[in-house]
């Protein structure tokens, strides 16, 4: 070791136990996968789409009637997040949120830092509560089916890759997971459900993505974050997640994007959930480890 | 041996390793985890064909350093917080001013006085033990920058701490 590694090294002397959370890294990353496959799925259509149509149509300066009937199955473009038709959750914002209303687009400077209200979550939470079990999972499965909180009119699909079925949970990497294609009345996509271990979920200053806002909020009582994604597009996927941290620790993610990656669908107009859906599943009494 | 379980080990292998990377970058252990995570994500994503072409602790490594350098730019990542009260006593003197300070908060003393860029490019020649090519790759800068920044970067750390331990032997 050079002595410039040496000094280096000494910086280490006061050095933390490691706390990084590898389920949240797995989840996290999982759903960005997600996000990306339907970002790239939905970039592919809208280019097929624009390419193909005017030339089907073979009509001159038709451009404007193959587009609106492109709008049948791909809603008109428009640059306003999707989330906007989810109403925002009707509580009023926890205290501290610095942070825009995801469901109207608003933007505000972050007051807390001055800087940009771009934010993000925090994953770094502590080890789940309990070990997650099998027959939990079942458990999970039977308490979300009958709480009412999925929407009646969900038409819900397995998701291709996802190894259990449409809304049943799994033990995956510590914690619990389900995934499933929906389509409602307010949109199609896809939902992603996630319990691990629970640190106070909040919104913290991030350099990432500046179509990503972040919000703290109340949710009959409980707080919850609600975070927005967005993909810089003229047709944007729009991914929502919303988390609780339940008493014993377990942290809740309800999520919901506007893509649909199976092969014979195409991305609804909204989210199949609106935020306030999402937040109602997370915050399910006894949606814990 | 699926991707999560793949993954999984990897992160087990590599994340202390690359928390340390990270800490000497940014400063802050809690940062530190964050920059680890946001890397460790972003390698999730792209690990398919990370794995396909063995790229994996190169890309670690430059997501990691990007990502740290990025948020070391923007003006709400720095380090100014408004109080409430004056302290009642003066800020401290610089880490060459205080022999009584421990070396390990002298060598974060003086990494914190270094310029990002500059900051980068000692920790990646000196810690991680790349050399000027690749440092100059990863960076995206000309191998004459890296090695001028080195040579100032090391010529600062020199002066800070204030003792003659740091000499280049590569």
């Amino acid at each position: 070791m050079t002595d410039i590694k040496q000094a280096l090294a000494a910086a280490f002397d006061d050095e933390p136990p490691l706390t990084i959370d590898r389920a949240a890294i797995l989840r996290t990353g999982r759903r960005k996968a997600a996000f990306r496959r339907g970002y790239t799925a939905i970039t592919v259509l809208a280019t097929a789409t624009v390419v193909c149509v005017p030339a089907v149509l073979g009509s001159g300066g038709g451009g404007g009637d193959g587009n609106a009937q492109v709008g049948g199955a791909a809603p008109a473009r428009s640059t306003t997040p999707t989330t906007a038709s989810a109403p925002p959750v009707t509580s009023a914002p926890a205290t501290g949120s610095s942070s825009p209303n995801p469901a109207t687009g608003s933007s505000s400077p972050n007051s807390a830092t001055g800087g940009p209200s771009t934010t993000r979550m925090s994953i770094i939470v502590p080890a789940p509560p309990e070990p997650p079990t099998s027959g939990r999972a079942i458990e999970l499965t039977a308490l979300l089916a009958s709480s009412g909180a999925i929407p009646a009119d969900a038409q819900s699909q397995r998701y291709a890759d996802y190894p259990t079925g449409p809304w049943e949970f799994g033990v995956v990497e510590g914690g619990y997971e389900t995934a499933v294609d929906v389509t409602t009345a307010a949109g199609r996509g896809r939902v992603m459900v996630g319990l691990g271990g629970g640190g106070a979920p909040k919104c913290r200053p991030e350099s990432g993505n500046p179509r990503s806002t972040c919000e703290e909020r109340l949710f009959e009582g409980h707080p919850i974050v609600v975070t927005v994604s967005m993909s810089n597009d003229t047709q944007p996927v729009t991914f929502v997640a919303v988390h609780a941290r339940k008493a014993d620790g377990t942290l809740v993610e309800a999520t919901a994007m506007n893509g649909n990656i199976q092969k014979t669908g195409i991305t609804g107009v909204n989210l199949p959930l609106t935020v306030e859906q999402l937040a109602k599943i997370a915050t399910l009494p006894g949606l814990t480890f | 041996m699926d991707r999560d379980s793949e993954f999984g080990e990897y992160v087990d292998a590599r994340a202390l390793v690359m928390r340390r990377t990270a800490y000497l970058l940014c400063g802050d252990w809690h940062r530190a985890e964050d920059l680890v995570q946001t890397a460790l994500t972003k390698l999730y994503v792209a690990w398919p064909r990370l794995r396909r072409d063995g790229a994996l602790d190169a890309y670690a490594r430059k997501v990691l350093v990007r990502t740290a350098i990025d948020e070391s730019r923007l003006a709400f990542r720095r380090r100014e917080t408004v109080v409430d009260t004056v302290p009642d006593t003066p800020a401290p003197a610089p880490a060459s001013a205080m022999p009584g300070a421990g070396a390990d908060l002298d060598v974060r003393r003086a990494l914190a006085a270094l310029p990002p860029g500059q900051r980068a490019v000692v920790v990646l020649r000196y810690w991680e033990d790349l050399s000027v090519t690749e440092t100059a790759r990863l960076l995206g800068r000309t191998e004459g920058t890296v090695k001028s920044q080195a040579a100032k970067g090391l010529a600062a750390l020199r002066e800070l701490l204030g003792h003659g331990v740091m000499e280049e032997q590569r």
